[in-house]
């Protein structure tokens, strides 16, 4: 063979690793562009990450576990687990007497579940070990649950079996340890509406916007580097930018998933107003597995302020970011 | 260009597998002015890349054999379904058998895979006896004691790929287009050496293009039916017998490369740190694909 031809075919192929990945890899397959959500232009109708919640008293989802590499901030990633390839998975929408019909698809190499706080449910679809509700790899699992009159409100859904299957049991003890899952992203909001929530078209009455926020820590064991606090799966400076128009009303969706650190989420100015008990706070302070929906006036000044965890090096682990109110 | 699946199966495999090969394979007349230590050395990296290849494999292998009884196990209630391969076990030999079948496939394909290429390197050793051609493919004239390890060495590999085609096209298949990306790039760089590792027992003879195209489609193709398995037909049993007939296959490749050397390996600095080399460029490689 001519060394000539040999560097020919060289740069040939290269030429090909160069050009076909943009025919195989989708577009934008890591999330780039404006942070900004709430207020963003004329809305005639209330805006929500539910979007128009359907009548059929039956919702079907399909949530697929899968490994997924996260990217929290540009330049910082980590490999772990998700339901859809997203942190935190898609949000799940309900009206009170719905119910919810979940598939799981499994796509990890280990067994992974569903475990819906706040619904109701038989044993076969609560998602635990002890239950074996759970898809096995490559596999999927179907779970029924109702959303009762009990269940209006805002909850976490979250696995909670994965990795039970390498060792299940800790040392002399004869309960399994909770599952890996939620420590490595596999979470997500379930929003329920009470009778007169919604409108006629099926939108949320009553307020402007509705935002969910999701506060989680990635440990160091997970990402193999730093303690990430995150919201909405990102850390500052790539967290959401709230902008809302002065005078709205909003009603914040916020959920601490943990799995171990407290929160408290503070915005100066701002009042809490928990929109079932009708308790006012000035900063929303929550346990792992507390979530809560409340009800804010954004006030008639304009102004650019910070939303921050106050918890000692939360906020330098990223939980910050900016909260705007527009003329 | 807008591909449907089927066609992107299949470009997954020419990307990761046979295009990364090939660039190794152009480097032959590079290797072809070293000097005649220098390409003992070269072979003795082939055999590091092998005893990489071989470790790598072979813990693929027994994992998914250690998860194949929570992949078949399916709860009492009946409400999960597990792919339908998986599923057929649990029909036929019940809930419990993944301890006993795991281990069982392990074993099967691990003969499968040496026993599979002694034959095969017997069948080389008839023809070139008889002097036939076999299947047209190869003047066996031209199966010199080189080619004939050049040729196991890339069915080796080729057995190999199959499990990283299967790796990319679960990934890809299940949406994880993040870590699809870092298998596919990782696997990319990391298959370059592979090539080289085929064109190194015969950088000394005289090869002809046809040889070597087919050379390269038998290391790189099964990444593509690996890819097309994983995207279309995903199960833990089948993952199973492919990576133990890998292993199998490879052992047997490093055993051949070895005796091959005979006397020059003794106490040789240089060929020592030949399968070092192998070993730390594999090794290395494969740290760019994080898991």
């Amino acid at each position: 063979m001519r060394p000539g031809f040999a560097a020919g075919a060289i740069v040939a192929l290269l030429a090909f690793m160069v050009i076909t990945p943009g025919w195989f890899l989708p577009p934008g397959t890591t999330a780039s562009g404006s942070l900004l959500v709430g207020h963003l232009g004329e809305h005639a109708a209330p805006e929500s990450d539910c979007g128009p919640v359907s009548d059929d008293p039956i919702k079907r989802v399909t949530l697929v576990a899968q490994a997924t590499v996260w990217e929290v901030a540009p330049g910082e990633s980590f490999p772990t687990w998700s339901f859809n390839g997203i942190i935190p998975g898609p949000v799940i929408c309900l009206r009170e007497g719905d119910t919810l019909i979940l598939t799981l698809e499994n796509r990890l190499s280990t067994i992974a579940s569903f475990h819906a706080h706040g619904l109701a449910r038989e044993p076969s679809s609560d998602g635990t070990y002890l239950t074996a509700s759970y898809a096995p790899p490559g596999g999927s699992y179907t779970y029924t649950l109702q959303a009762d009159a009990h269940s209006v409100g805002t909850w976490a859904y979250h696995d909670a079996v994965a990795e039970l299957d390498k060792d299940p049991f800790i040392d002399g003890l004869s309960l399994p340890e909770s599952g890996e899952g939620i420590e490595r992203g596999m979470f997500g909001a379930i929003i329920v509406y009470g009778e007169g929530e919604l409108d006629e078209a099926g939108l949320p009455a009553g307020y402007d916007h509705e935002m969910v926020l999701v506060e989680a820590e990635f440990e160091s064991e997970v990402t193999a580097g730093p303690v990430y606090m995150t919201i909405n799966g990102k850390i500052a400076p790539v967290t959401p930018h709230y902008q809302f128009q002065a005078g709205e009303t909003v009603r914040f969706r916020v959920l601490n998933v943990g799995p171990n650190a407290n929160h408290n989420l503070w915005v100066e100015g701002l009042d809490w107003r928990q929109t079932q008990s009708g308790t006012v706070v000035d900063s929303v302070l929550f346990g792992a597995l507390e979530f809560g929906d409340f009800t804010l006036e954004v006030g008639d000044e304009p102004r650019e302020t910070q939303y921050t965890c106050s918890i000692d090096g939360h906020e330098e682990a990223g939980m910050h970011g900016l909260f705007s109110v527009i003329a | 260009m807008e591909l449907n699946l089927f066609g992107i199966a299949i470009l997954l495999g020419v990307y990761v597998g046979v295009v990364p090969v090939y660039l190794g394979l152009f480097s032959l007349p590079l290797l072809q002015r070293l000097k005649r230590e220098w390409l003992d050395f070269l072979v003795c990296l082939t055999l590091g890349i092998m005893l990489f290849l071989f470790v790598d494999v072979t813990a693929e292998a027994l994992e998914a054999a250690d998860k194949l009884p929570a992949a078949i196990a399916v709860p009492a209630d009946g409400q999960a379904s597990v792919p339908t391969l998986d599923k057929l076990l649990y029909d036929t030999f019940g809930a419990d058998s993944g301890t006993i079948l795991g281990p069982l496939f392990m074993l099967t394909g691990f003969a499968l895979g040496v026993l599979g290429l002694v034959e095969f390197g017997r069948r080389l050793d008839r023809l070139m006896e008889a002097g036939t051609a076999w299947g047209g493919l190869f003047n066996p004239a031209k199966l010199s004691p080189q080619m004939q390890l050049a040729l196991l060495v890339s069915l080796g590999i080729g057995l190999h790929n199959l499990g990283e085609g299967l790796a990319v096209g679960v990934a890809y298949g299940s949406q994880s287009f993040a870590l699809a990306t870092v298998l596919i790039f990782g696997f990319a760089v990391h298959n370059v050496s592979e090539g080289i590792a085929i064109v190194s027992p015969i950088s000394r003879s005289q090869v002809d293009l046809r040889t070597l195209a087919l050379l390269g489609l038998l290391a790189g193709g099964p990444t593509i039916i690996g890819t097309l398995i994983g995207i279309y037909i995903f199960s833990n049993a089948l993952s199973i017998v492919f990576f133990a007939i890998a292993a199998g296959a490879i052992l047997y490749v490093v055993i051949e490369i070895t005796t091959s050397l005979g006397d020059r390996f003794r106490n040789s600095h240089l060929n020592y740190l030949g399968v070092m080399a192998g070993f730390t460029v594999m090794y290395l490689t494969s740290l760019l694909v994080l898991l």
